[in-house]
């Protein structure tokens, strides 16, 4: 038997028996499966780890199952099958096998087909087999068993099948169990093996399975103990991998007339069939359906029925596909440098990584050509992805979340584990007994398994930090940090996007696209961009918008107008006077007005030049109390919205109260908190002054060191409007370095005139239907001389002050004359001057 | 319960085999190569046996020579005539024979008008008195030419075709010849002219029984040579699978499988055609047109043949299914954690029993299987254990255990009976088995 005969899947299974251990288990999706072996012939589990053992050297292979007690399998019979003839091959099972190497009878071993329908058969005095019969007792097994074990001059592989079932159901457990613990304890030096074969998908689950059997504990015990101690996990057996999906492919091409058109497509094809780990016994029926429907096998007609679903994993080599990837050259390049490996030397090492950056920047694409790269450099034999989301791994249940990481790490064994959100395995102490599996697994089976670890940077760099086991595991040059993609490539993907859905661009759609897109990467969050993730968003909103008014008309292309409207900016902004109208209600504001007014001409500008993107500014209201900052911040949220310089029309307004809390490090979280709630819109700090007046020792200092970087991310996303009294201003700037070269715009709210203040009354009168007589302004003026010099002058906020205290002295006077007019201010209604 | 048992196998089951075995005589009558060969040695036949006729024709045409003008051209027609039935006769063929009888007919025909002629010529000169003379030398002539044919007709196998007849025409001969030489010769010119006629009869009917004969005897050869080619033919035949396709390196001996037969069936063709070839050959006509009939396709040999392919085939496919059966007893056995020792057929000959020795792997002990025949095609088992413990239970476990197997493989056994004794040591004694032979025949 050479070992290339033997079945992929079973290869190192082969290798690792010849060592003379004296139990192996074996495990995992495939042992319920079929395999073919390299002359193509189609084994069942039991042939197929017969010819595993006996290419290991095994003379003599014994199977103990419950259904037929005892097989002896002949090794002779694999060489046998290799014959040209090929007349025993899937003859069913091949138990016994004695008969192959019997003399053979007047035609050799040709075997004459009776006539099974004959009157012959139907007249043979042959009853029905009582039930039970056809196999061994329990004892003459266990007996034959004992005896075969205690031969050493054959060396004897007894294979114990679907032990869950033995262990539960076998008439003579005590005795099977003595039996396999005295043989485990006087192994008397010979080189025979016990093979357990599970039908579980996981070691972790054998292992917990082995921990709750009653009967064998010892020797189950034992035997996972030595298969967790081999490197490589010899007894797991996976789905068929490419090598053994490609010779079932020329099997049924040449048994059924499966049809093959698209030949150079077929390694493509069977890649994406390897990928969806389906078994084996699956895809030989699906064939065998194509081949009867007369169909071709392709990629397209596999996807067509729903047989292989995800991504395509792309033509050409991996390299080739390397290459084209844009956007990503440092990742690329520690790719490419895989290619060139250092001598192997006897231990072998780690390739596990991190990847870090934003959700949509081709985190799993990369890690999908990892795998690909790793099996075309020979370091993985499947190569295939395992993704997992990091709280799926973590259970609320106690020793739950060991076996579900386990779990995820057996399916991932010869290829890769990609934890996305990996930050999740941080919060508690199942997300530790997460890292406790994994650690483990990552250095003994660093050679079959490379574990990813993706999520957003800072969270990932906290996770690594906290857990220096976990951190050394990765070499620092598999760190990777994926960027977020550039307007050029998120473009490509949204046409892709419309293209997939069959919708039409008209140019002036695609023109308006590409701006949308540009808005949207300068507008994004670096911390938190979707990328592809929100292009795609991009691409649905705007598809529905579409459906939504071509209705049934369906063949009419996009237009500019099905794009979401903020991200919209095609037209001219909105005339300045428009935009400023809600701020002339205001008295004064010159400033502030004028401020406006240039960044509508500046956005003018960029449109008509079709280039370059204004930003709005953050800004400085600088000016004493009552002079209209908080009002015009709230209108300036809109305007801004209006020019499309910001997402949101929101303005957030925050307080020291908002942003610093009385515990370290709880202010950033605060601070980082109300920023993130802001971000799109406004962020306004009243009263700005009051962050750094506590000094070195106060928080408020944090909250400022907090807001400063953000307020760089976050430019043209984000305005930050600080409100500082003039004689603060100073004081607030220099609370942090660049701080003041943060705000770009300046705006002061000088004290109001008197006569502006009278103006405000005014205002504030005819808004509640009252008329100010011209003999009434006289005293309104005084008054205002003389409160404008006090220090405490709350301008604007005076003015509402005094407004109330003449409605006050109107409502009395009106009392007492009932025949006044009541909607009349009169000088007599307002209070004398200093008062 | 013994360590022996016999267990029947009900024999209806080969029904597939059997056809494939009755296929084999059909599928097989296309020959080309068989029949070229049979067609070169019937003309080598052909050529033996024309060869004295065309030496003796020398002689004949000298003799002829010395026949009067009047009945030269007459026999000189005559001769053509057979010559030009004689290459008919040699084609040996229906169509051939059809000829031969037309040709009969015109010549007969044409003989009685030339007689009718010359006779009428001689009752003129009866009328001429005068021309006595004329008439005596007639008589002469004809006399010394009925002396001529009477010479040639005895240089004819006359005696076998026409026994007896030659000597009456003699003894008139001679009568007339004596009158001739008593009285005025005119006045034997009408015996004399008959009796010529008569011998002139004689001689064409000779010589036609015997191309008549010789055409039989080289018809009845062909058939032979026919049947003997078969029967080489059938002699080593690749088998056929149930589907009628050739089963690759598997050849059918039929004389080992019918157990000589084939060789009695061609001992009695190949006598026979040494017989025929013999140029004394007794045989008659009609005998040898028996042997055609015995000889011609369907009949006779053929229909023996075919009986002894479909016999042998049937031997040949029963006794691998007797050793199919044994592969899957040994199999079964092998389940049961029995190795295979070795496995023989009794006196080394694949008719006889097929014996299978077992041992158990974990030391209990030996077990014997005999898979012998029951008539041509059926068979019975035994099965001897040699257990180191007999424990009474273990056999019927064992044996009941195979013998489900072998059900569900769809070998139809029966239950075992009991011989009731324990096995002998000789019969495990393989090498002796091998060195039985077998009663043949």
């Amino acid at each position: 038997m050479s070992a290339e005969l033997v079945t992929e899947r079973l290869r190192r299974l082969s290798r690792s028996a010849q060592t003379g251990a004296p139990t192996f288990v074996v495990y995992g999706v495939g042992t319920c499966d079929a395999f073919i072996d390299g002359a193509a012939h189609r084994l069942d589990l039991g042939q197929a780890l017969h010819d595993a053992l006996a290419a290991a050297g095994f003379q003599r292979i014994v199977f103990f199952s419950l259904d037929h007690m005892l097989t002896v399998r002949d090794p002779a019979a694999v060489l046998r099958r290799g014959e040209p003839t090929g007349q025993a091959e899937d003859t069913g099972s091949g138990r016994g096998r004695v008969s192959r190497r019997m003399s053979g009878g007047p035609m050799g071993h040709y075997q004459v087909r009776t006539d099974a329908e004959g009157p012959g058969r139907a007249a043979a005095p042959a009853p029905t087999p009582p039930a039970g019969s056809g196999r061994m007792t329990d004892k003459a097994a266990l007996d034959m068993i004992r005896g075969l074990m205690r031969q050493a001059d054959v060396r004897t592989a007894v294979v114990l099948e679907s032990i869950e079932l033995l262990e539960r159901w076998h008439g003579d457990l005590r005795d099977l169990a003595t039996l396999l613990d005295s043989w485990l304890a006087n192994r008397s030096g010979s080189a025979n093996a016990y093979v357990l074969v599970f039908n579980q998908d996981s070691l972790a689950e054998v292992e917990r399975f082995a921990e709750s059997s009653r009967n064998l504990p010892r020797m189950l015990a034992s035997a996972v103990r030595a298969e967790r101690g081999r490197d490589d996990r010899p007894g797991l057996i996976g789905p068929p991998l490419e090598a053994e999906l490609t010779t079932l492919i020329h099997r049924e091409r040449i048994r059924a007339g499966l049809r093959i058109e698209d030949w150079k497509g077929l390694s493509h094809t069977v890649k994406l069939m390897a990928r969806t780990r389906f078994p084996l016994y699956a895809w030989e029926t699906r064939l065998r359906h194509l081949a009867s429907q007369g169909a071709t096998l392709d990629a397209a007609t596999l996807r067509a029925r729903g047989w292989i679903s995800g991504p395509d994993v792309g033509t050409g080599t991996v390299w080739g596909r390397l290459a084209e990837l844009k956007g990503l050259e440092p990742v690329r390049e520690v790719l490419e440098n895989l290619r060139w490996q250092p001598p192997a030397g006897r231990e072998a090492p780690a390739r596990h990584m991190v990847f870090t950056g934003n959700p949509g920047t081709g985190k799993t694409t990369i890690a999908r050509l990892v795998g690909e790269i790793f099996l075309e450099l020979g370091l993985l034999r499947s190569g295939h992805v395992v993704e997992v989301l990091g709280p799926d791994l973590i259970s609320q249940y106690v020793g739950e979340t060991a076996l579900k990481t386990g779990q995820r790490i057996d399916e991932a064994m010869d290829g890769v584990l990609f934890i996305d959100e990996a930050y999740a395995l941080d919060n508690s102490s199942h997300g530790k007994e997460a890292i406790d599996t994994l650690v483990p697994r990552m250095e003994n089976d660093r050679g079959r398994l490379v574990v990813i670890l993706a999520g957003y940077r800072p969270d990932i760099h906290k996770l690594l930090e906290a857990n220096p086991g976990l951190r050394s595991r990765f070499p620092s040059r598999y760190h990777l940090h994926f960027p977020d993609h550039g307007p050029d490539v998120l473009l490509k993907i949204a046409h892709a996007g419309f293209a997939e859905r069959g919708l039409a661009e008209t140019p002036e759609f695609a023109e308006a696209l590409a701006k949308a897109v540009e808005r949207m990467y300068a507008h994004r969050d670096p911390e938190s961009f979707g990328n592809a993730r929100d292009i795609r968003e991009l691409v649905n909103g705007t598809g529905a918008e579409w459906a939504g008014r071509v209705r049934e008309d369906r063949e009419l292309p996009l237009t500019p107008e099905d794009l979401p409207s903020d991200l919209l900016r095609t037209t001219a902004p909105p005339p300045a006077e428009e935009l400023l109208a809600p701020l002339d209600a205001l008295i004064g504001l010159g400033a502030v007005k004028d401020a406006v007014r240039d960044l509508v001409g500046q956005v003018n500008l960029a449109r008509r030049r079709s280039c370059g993107e204004v930003v709005a500014p953050h800004m400085l209201f600088v000016g004493p109390p009552g002079t209209g900052k908080t009002t015009v911040a709230r209108e300036i949220g809109t305007i801004l919205h209006r020019l499309g310089l910001l997402g949101r029309d929101a303005v957030l307004e925050a307080s020291r109260e908002h942003l610093v809390a009385g515990y370290v490090g709880q202010t950033a979280i605060r601070t980082k908190k109300a920023i993130n709630e802001a971000t799109g819109g406004v962020l306004f700090i009243d009263e700005a002054y009051r962050l750094s007046r506590g000094g070195e020792r106060d928080f408020g200092q944090e909250a400022i060191d907090t807001l400063v970087p953000e307020m760089e991310n976050r430019r043209g996303r984000l305005v930050v409007i600080a409100a500082c009294y003039t004689e603060e201003i100073e004081a607030f700037l220099a609370a942090n370095p660049g701080l003041a070269s943060r705000f770009t715009l300046r705006i002061d709210f000088p004290p109001y005139k008197v006569e502006e203040l009278v103006a405000i009354l005014r205002n504030l009168a005819t808004a509640e239907g009252f008329r100010l007589t011209p003999e009434a302004e006289e005293p309104v003026r005084a008054w205002f001389a003389v409160a404008r010099e006090q220090a405490d002058f709350g301008n604007a906020r005076t003015a509402r002050g005094l407004f109330g205290e003449i409605k006050k002295r109107l409502a009395a006077r009106v009392e007492a004359d009932p025949a006044a007019d009541h909607d009349e201010i009169r000088g007599e209604d307002v209070p004398h001057a200093g008062t | 319960m013994s360590g022996s048992k016999t267990i029947s196998v009900d024999q209806g089951a080969w029904n597939r085999a059997q056809r494939s075995a009755r296929e084999l005589a059909t599928v097989r009558r296309e020959m080309p190569r068989m029949l070229k060969d049979v067609r070169r040695q019937s003309q080598a036949d052909t050529r033996r046996m024309i060869a004295p006729l065309e030496r003796r024709q020398n002689a004949t045409d000298h003799r002829l020579g010395r026949l009067s003008a009047q009945t030269r051209e007459f026999e000189q027609r005559t001769d053509a005539r057979l010559r030009e039935q004689a290459t008919h006769i040699r084609r040996v063929q229906e169509e051939s024979r059809r000829e031969v009888r037309r040709l009969d007919r015109e010549l007969r025909q044409e003989r009685l008008e030339r007689r009718r002629q010359i006779a009428e010529l001689g009752s003129q000169i009866n009328d001429i008195i005068v021309r006595r003379d004329q008439a005596s030398a007639l008589a002469q002539a004809f006399l010394a030419d009925a002396r001529v044919m009477a010479e040639e007709i005895g240089t004819l196998p006359h005696e076998r075709f026409a026994p007896g007849r030659l000597a009456v025409l003699e003894g008139r001969l001679a009568g007339t010849t004596e009158t001739a030489a008593q009285v005025d010769a005119a006045y034997a010119l009408s015996s004399a002219q008959d009796l010529y006629y008569d011998l002139s009869d004689l001689r064409l009917d000779v010589r036609q029984a015997e191309q008549e004969w010789l055409a039989a005897r080289l018809e009845a050869l062909e058939a032979l040579r026919r049947a003997d080619a078969r029967i080489e033919q059938f002699a080593k035949t690749p088998m056929l699978d149930e589907n009628g396709v050739e089963i690759p390196g598997v050849v059918l001996d039929l004389d080992f499988w019918t157990d000589g037969r084939l060789t009695t069936l061609r001992d009695e063709v190949r006598r026979e055609t040494e017989e025929l070839a013999d140029a004394g050959c007794p045989r008659s006509v009609e005998e040898l047109r028996e042997v055609i009939q015995k000889h011609a396709p369907g009949c006779g040999y053929e229909q023996r043949l075919d009986e002894l392919l479909e016999c042998g085939a049937a031997r040949m496919y029963a006794a691998q299914i007797r050793y199919n059966t044994a592969e899957k007893i040994a199999d079964a056995l092998g389940e049961e954690g029995y190795d295979l020792v070795e496995d023989v057929y009794e006196g080394g000959d694949h008719r006889a029993s097929h014996f299978t020795k077992l041992r158990h792997l974990a030391g209990e002990g030996d077990v014997v299987v005999e898979v012998a025949p029951e008539g041509n095609t059926g068979m019975s088992i035994k099965l001897l254990s040699y257990d180191r413990d007999p424990a009474q239970s273990r056999r019927a476990e064992r044996t009941a255990n195979m013998l489900a197997k072998l059900r569900d493989e769809g070998v139809p056994v029966g239950d075992p009976v009991d011989r009731g004794t324990e096995p002998t040591p000789e019969e495990a004694d393989f090498e002796l088995i091998q060195q039985k032979r077998r009663n043949v025949g």
